[in-house]
């Protein structure tokens, strides 16, 4: 959250050339602690609560059954040997079969990986198509009508939850108008509104983070000194303004990459489109542990894989870090 | 576009927007003296936030009383009547009824109750878990500091929701796990603060002048420091509600919240989804009530913060 308030995390702040690879290091074995506590964490929330053996065999299984599965999941063997087996078996991408298919978790979450990266891109990419405009013109506007509709629009935006506008969406374009599909992935015009839920509410998010930067910003001296010297308005804000606003905002689009996912999972949902998201709340609402465990493993590489590739694009926006440390 | 005169207009200081919840607040440097509440005048937006909230909370508090029906009870006679301005209603349910003849009205208002408790238990529960780490790492520093501030930075990069929906899919769903589940997933919002302010206050001559005098550090601590993040907390809380109450209607919505026969709004509209065609008004107005609610709060949050620090605007 210090990146969200404009300041690059320490982290960041160490990634300097001379200490890129230190810094890459200590990420990485960050990001290793951090899968491995979230595994370790689920794996014991599961066997506290229930029997992964009976959940296996499905419900109304004959007691040889469950036996069976439990020899077949080694769940006989002593809880550390458990544990280390599943590290181990995690640590190359083995969650072990799904319960319900039979077939290798890991691979069935690989399929589903596209079309949720598809999706949560094309929403960033419409997102900052909206906010960048309508934040630099609620900027440079500052107090007049354009920027409180501006505001009224972003306070609506985060507040409407997304399912409920897809529900709304749904209702207006599919049911009442009929121009759009409401559910399923079959071409592009299934991606026209979950792309719109999403984007909606990360174009507010965005549109406001560009506004207060570009404000801060805006009051700098040379700024003043810029416009002193004849430059017009234009060149001013585009090459003097934007500029220096660039890194809050790259940061916070880094940092809501991750929340993306995170609200991909909901919209997926609501307009049942495959992807990572419905996956892992059938996965959950089925209690098939091993895919639930292997997507959340796969959302959790990429949120981190992303936070390092946001520290490393620093370098490339920012100069003054290149040359620190 | 821009013109000269807009630009040279920005005065410094004046452009401190809320990005998000957490450096909304951060943003917010302590400023004295404060004004109390009572004298900042709320604008019309605010007040009328502060009605439709209170409105919500009553309704939710006498829902027995209010509700003409009970929230489960079902008649078939009356199945998909329409809300009451249209010519097909059926007296005694003012918003229709749903597949099962079930008022709709009556529904939301218990299911607000669900909303409301998690929207005040879950950022209760953040704060007691997070404002002593945050005081741990202000004040005690070093290395415990620096494994407190990178869990708190991991924690907030990752989408709580996914995890959410695992714990709560293991655990099973209620009114409880969902509160306990948020409350947790919340804290290290109220630790960043803390520590910030800590870090801020810690070195100001009164804390150094109790220190001189002898006034043990949890005495400190607890007489100096805290009223001093007071209403940040304050702050932080209120936009923690709308967010908790977004999730509860998230999480319920896709049947790891609230499940039947206890009532939420994300509830009726995971109920409500297939019914699109037959009985639009089923999920509407819920969807209608958790966004006004959750617009409510964020209206007063922002006021509390501008009444807190008036160095900060807009």
């Amino acid at each position: 959250m210090a990146a969200l308030t404009g300041m690059p995390s320490v982290a960041a702040r160490r990634v300097g050339l001379g200490r890129a690879w230190q810094g890459g290091l200590a990420k990485l074995l960050e990001l290793g602690l951090v899968l491995l506590g979230i595994s370790t964490l689920l794996f014991f929330l599961i066997r506290i609560t229930g029997d992964p053996a009976s959940l296996a065999a499905g419900e109304n299984a004959s007691p040889e059954s469950v036996a069976r599965y439990r020899q077949a999941l080694k769940l006989d063997d002593p809880l550390p040997v458990q544990y280390f087996n599943f590290i181990a078996g995690a640590s190359h991408l083995d969650f072990g079969n799904s319960f319900r298919s039979q077939l290798p978790a890991m691979e069935l979450v690989a399929e589903k990986i596209p079309p949720t990266i598809i999706l949560a891109l094309t929403s960033l990419c419409v997102a900052l198509l909206l906010a960048f405009p309508l934040g630099i013109i609620a900027a440079v506007n500052r107090g007049k009508l354009i920027d409180r509709l501006v505001s009224v629009y972003c306070g609506m935006a985060l507040a409407v939850p997304g399912f409920f506008l897809g529900l709304l969406l749904i209702l207006f374009f599919a049911v009442n108008l009929r121009w759009l599909p409401s559910i399923g992935d079959d071409g592009p015009q299934h991606l026209v509104m979950p792309v719109a839920v999403l984007s909606v509410a990360f174009s507010a998010l965005f549109t406001r983070l560009i506004r207060s930067s570009l404000l801060e910003v805006l009051h700098q001296d040379y700024i003043r000194t810029a416009h002193s010297k004849g430059l017009a308005d234009w060149a001013v804000l585009s090459r003097h303004a934007l500029r220096n606003s660039m890194l809050p905002v790259v940061t916070v689009i880094g940092l809501n990459l991750s929340q993306l996912l995170g609200g991909s999972v909901i919209v997926e949902n609501v307009f049942s489109r495959p992807g990572l998201g419905t996956l892992l709340i059938e996965s959950v609402q089925a209690r098939d542990y091993p895919m639930a465990q292997a997507a959340v493993f796969i959302i959790a590489l990429f949120v981190f894989g992303v936070s390092f590739l946001v520290d490393f694009a620093y370098q490339f926006i920012d100069p003054r870090l290149r040359n620190r440390g | 576009m821009a013109t000269r005169k807009n630009l040279k207009l920005s005065e410094p200081g004046n452009s401190v927007r809320p990005v998000s919840v957490a450096s909304a607040v951060l943003a917010a440097e302590p400023a004295l003296p404060r004004r109390p509440f009572w004298r900042v005048r709320p604008g019309p937006v605010v007040v009328g936030a502060i009605v439709i909230l209170g409105l919500i909370c009553l309704g939710a508090l006498f829902a027995e009383t209010l509700a003409p029906h009970a929230p489960n009870e079902k008649d078939l006679l009356s199945r998909f009547a329409p809300p009451f301005w249209e010519p097909k209603s059926k007296p005694g349910y003012p918003l229709g009824t749903d597949n099962l003849g079930r008022d709709v009205y009556s529904q939301i208002l218990h299911g607000t109750r669900a909303s409301l408790v998690v929207a005040l238990v879950a950022p209760t529960i953040a704060l007691l878990i997070g404002v002593p780490l945050g005081l741990l790492a202000g004040f005690v520093g070093g290395l415990l500091d620096k494994i407190i501030m990178r869990l708190v930075d991991i924690w907030l990069a990752f989408p709580f929701i996914v995890l959410a929906i695992v714990i709560l899919g293991i655990v099973g769903p209620g009114l409880l796990s969902l509160s306990i589940v948020l409350g947790v997933g919340f804290w290290a919002a109220y630790t960043r603060i803390v520590r910030a302010e800590v870090l801020a206050t810690r070195r100001r001559d009164y804390i150094l002048a109790a220190e001189a005098l002898g006034v043990p550090q949890g005495r400190i601590v607890l007489r100096h420091i805290l009223p001093n993040v007071a209403s940040s907390l304050i702050v932080l809380w209120t936009f923690l509600m709308a967010v908790a109450i977004l999730a509860e209607s998230g999480l319920s919505f896709i049947g790891l919240g609230i499940k039947s026969p206890g009532i939420s709004l994300g509830g009726m509209l995971n109920d409500g989804r297939g019914l699109l065609e037959k009985a639009w008004w089923f999920p509407v107005f819920p969807g209608l009530v958790i966004s006004l609610l959750v617009i409510s709060v964020n209206v007063i949050g922002d006021w509390l913060r501008d009444v807190f620090d008036p160095t900060v605007k807009r």
